[in-house]
């Protein structure tokens, strides 16, 4: 019986990366330009941008909560990057002014969010709204370039054969490790996410908690949004639409348990690679960009079912 | 009185059930049977199997092995529905009822009157109203069921299960959140459904109450029917079957050195129901807080551990008062609260055994770096879990998992994690077996032993005068009586906690 019990267990665990490594393993026979290293990079260098979005949702989405938000930060903060580098600040000032605004932009939803007790999900989406329009408002929806040579190398320069965005991404994902699993902060998440009555009883000071960790997905917001800026050597003022819910879709594929209280940063890991292979798979084969977002769809609900089938036979054992 | 005669019809027997689980057995033969018109108790500890053969008379389990008779008619159930067909019915100890609908609309959920598709409320108010009638009791058909009181709620599945035509009625510890004339007003309702012929299947752990409601009581360990008792049997007797030995003292010896004050209360009024609480607790105490539910013992605990907002009144900690009071600071001055509902409030139930026992203190978790050091989390949990002798494969199991007595354990662990001196315990051993109560009264006591106290709110009488130093008895919010270990009795408790005071007229108040 434990035996059975272990492998369930080993089958939750790691069953989106065999999943994974099935999908690479098929699509190298068919397509031979699939496997090369300059695909995987190519791959990462992809995903890399979006994948610090999910990176900040996984937190968001264990601690309970959920954050719609972001994209509207994302262009927010690639358009005040650029605004500023327009202006002649450096790159320090730019990048720095636009983490603050992310931070406190997420601040401001946890903020309400602890002190109203609302939904976040109504919350994050009317600062949505807002985040759009201010954006919209300060740059007169007209695109702001950029021309700053050092500052485009950050999202398309290269150490040796790695292009930065994805060594970015990788700390990102590190540091959000850490925290999740080796830092009080950490703890508290999994311990709101799974049952916020019992946190606030163990003495757990849940409104901070909160209004911390919507901040660390507004800074995440922020860094895509200064990626986004370099890689594309402007401030776009309509980026960002439909961003979060890639995001989530990452985050589910990855098997974070959309109650809270459950999940990691590697398995959304996971999920974001799942996602680039499958856009990337497509395109090598020459089939159409729109039929991507019907398997993603098919794809995200077979993920949710297969470990709703594998908890199922946890339970039972 | 007694209902029941020789000519009653038999309702349900059971032959040599067994059950297994992945090799496990759940149930190892068990054979019983039901007459209309009585009332079978069926008692043992947490995982001798109860919940095993309800689960499979109820048809959510199917059986290994044996024959379900109902009516002398060899049965199969296979689902829920059918044992609904077969005329059994639940009444669980999670009530089941839609808070937001009505009391006719959840009795007829899924089996609206009506044609074409449109409900016919008044017929199912008209019937509903004629259940209720049956039974004797007065509730509104086209109240909300939110607003009810869990009595009310308990008795509303009743009707429902009689609405369903359901003569074997399973009954899931009905009373482990009622008053004690809410209890009396329940056996009032099982004996009208006895004196109609209805058989009930009575689970419960209070076994001080079974003498009043049962012809029967019939004890399971470890999947066996091991004793059928005739109801007059002694509670120790019963227990004795039950847990397979002896239980000499189910209580502590109360011989702590009794010292300083710890913790004051001072004309504590919140904005629901405590109105001028007042009492100490002192070093090497335990201080019972006795009353009918909802007569403010909670909210008392609640206050005091900060979980209420705007109370007026001071509290004070060794001397020191204590203003506007939240969890964080009441866990750095000293107080743990052991909640009344684990699940709810108590524990993480998804994380570790672990990770739930440094909940509240990870600081002794913690590397240089301030990072968790998984190793040192585990020792400290390792230690816990040995001195509360909590059962479980090993600290990274998660708390799910546990039985009801190994999940109290972890609160506790927790709650001891912090180093308090005075614990606030609502209702520490609902829901947890003999041996688990007795571990738990141990460590109560030994706590109090190292100059610390306890405030034990409990609806169990037994373990309030077993307990306590001394006992307070409120009555709508207030402290109405306080006696000695020595002077308290069941009947005294009672007749403050029901209102005596008032009829006595004694200590009117001016305001």
């Amino acid at each position: 019986m434990t035996n059975n019990a272990q492998f369930w267990m080993f089958a939750r665990k790691y069953g989106m990366l065999i999943v994974l490594i099935l999908f690479i393993t098929v699509l190298a026979f068919i397509s031979p330009q699939f496997f090369t290293t300059s695909n995987f990079l190519n791959i990462g260098r992809q995903v890399s941008l979006n994948a610090i979005l999910a990176a900040g949702m996984t937190i968001i989405i264990i601690s309970g909560g959920i954050d719609l938000s972001i994209g509207g930060l994302v262009a927010l903060t690639s358009c005040l990057c650029a605004a500023m580098l327009a202006d002649g600040h450096s790159i320090f000032i730019a990048i720095g002014l636009a983490v603050l605004v992310g931070a406190a932009g997420g601040f401001a939803n946890g903020f309400v969010i602890a002190k109203t007790n609302i939904a976040p999900f109504i919350i994050t989406l009317a600062a949505l709204s807002v985040f759009k329009g201010v954006t919209l408002l300060f740059t007169n929806a007209r695109p702001i370039p950029i021309d700053n040579d050092t500052f485009g190398q950050l999202g398309q320069g290269y150490l040796g054969k790695i292009p930065y965005p994805i060594l970015i991404m990788l700390a990102i994902f590190f540091i959000v490790y850490l925290v999740l699993k080796k830092t009080k902060l950490g703890r508290y998440v999994y311990a709101i996410g799974g049952n916020e009555k019992s946190a606030i009883l163990a003495g757990i000071n849940v409104p901070r908690i909160k209004m911390i960790v919507y901040s660390l997905s507004g800074i995440a917001a922020a860094l895509t949004g200064v990626l986004y800026a370099s890689r594309l050597l402007s401030g776009v003022p309509n980026l960002g639409t439909g961003f979060e819910l890639t995001a989530i879709t990452a985050v589910v594929l990855g098997g974070t348990s959309f109650t809270g209280g459950q999940g990691g940063v590697w398995g959304t890991l996971i999920g974001v690679i799942i996602l680039g292979v499958m856009g990337n798979a497509l395109n090598l084969l020459g089939i159409s960009a729109f039929y991507q977002d019907i398997v993603t769809g098919f794809v995200v609900l077979l993920a949710v079912l297969f470990d709703r089938f594998i908890y199922t036979r946890l339970a039972t054992n | 009185m007694n209902t029941l005669t020789a000519q009653s019809p038999i309702l349900l027997e059971t032959h040599n059930i067994q059950k297994s689980f992945m090799g496990h057995v759940a149930l190892g033969d068990v054979s019983f049977s039901l007459r209309g018109g009585e009332c079978l108790a069926l008692v043992g500890e947490n995982g001798a199997g109860k919940s095993t053969l309800m689960k499979i008379l109820s048809g959510v389990y199917k059986r290994d092995h044996g024959l379900i008779k109902i009516k002398g008619q060899e049965v199969q159930i296979g689902d829920p529905k059918a044992a609904q067909k077969l005329g059994i019915s639940i009444i669980h100890q999670e009530l089941q009822l839609i808070p937001d609908l009505t009391v006719y609309e959840n009795i007829f959920l899924g089996r609206e009157y009506g044609k074409a598709g449109i409900i016919n409320d008044a017929e199912m108010i008209r019937q509903t109203r004629k259940l209720l009638d049956s039974i004797e009791v007065a509730i509104d058909p086209k109240s909300l069921v939110r607003q009810l009181t869990i009595a009310e709620q308990q008795v509303v599945e009743i009707s429902k299960a009689l609405s369903q035509n359901a003569d074997i009625i399973i009954m899931d510890e009905p009373t482990a959140s009622l008053s004690l004339t809410e209890v009396q007003q329940l056996f009032g309702i099982i004996h009208q459904l006895k004196r109609e012929g209805k058989g009930i299947i009575y689970i419960s752990h209070r076994l001080e109450e079974l003498r009043g409601i049962a012809e029967r009581i019939c004890v399971l360990r470890d999947g066996t029917l091991v004793k059928e008792l005739p109801c007059d049997a002694e509670v120790d007797e019963i227990i004795e079957h039950m847990v397979g030995r002896k239980i000499t003292n189910l209580y502590p010896e109360l011989n702590s050195e009794i010292g300083n004050c710890l913790l004051e209360v001072d004309n504590l009024s919140d904005s629901q129901i405590l109105s001028d609480v007042s009492m100490q607790i002192r070093e090497g105490e335990v201080v019972g807080v006795s009353g009918l539910m909802g007569s403010g013992q909670t909210q008392l605990a609640r206050a005091i551990y900060g979980l209420t907002k705007r109370i007026k009144g001071e509290i004070r900690i060794e001397g020191q008062s204590y203003k506007n009071p939240s969890p964080q600071r009441s866990i750095r001055l000293g107080l743990g609260l052991v909640s009344e509902d684990r699940k709810d409030e108590g524990l993480v139930l998804g994380m570790s055994i672990a990770s739930n026992t440094t909940l509240s203190n990870l600081e002794p978790a913690l590397n240089k770096l301030r990072m968790i050091d998984s190793r040192k989390e585990n020792q400290i949990a390792e230690q816990y879990r040995g001195k509360l002798k909590i059962k479980s494969v090993n600290c990274l199991q998660e708390v799910i998992l546990l039985s009801g007595g190994n999940q109290q354990k972890v609160v506790l662990a927790k709650v001891m994690m912090t180093n308090p001196k005075v614990i606030i315990m609502c209702e520490p051993t609902r829901g947890v077996d003999v041996n688990a109560k007795v571990e738990i009264y141990n460590l109560i006591d030994q706590f109090v032993r190292e100059k610390k106290a306890v405030l034990l709110i409990s609806s169990e009488l037994p373990e309030i005068l077993g307990l306590s130093h001394r006992v307070l008895v409120m009555d709508k919010g207030k402290i109405v009586a306080e006696f000695s270990h020595q002077e308290a009795t069941q009947e005294k408790i009672m007749y403050y906690a029901t209102g005596g005071n008032l009829i006595e007229g004694g200590e009117a108040d001016d305001k």
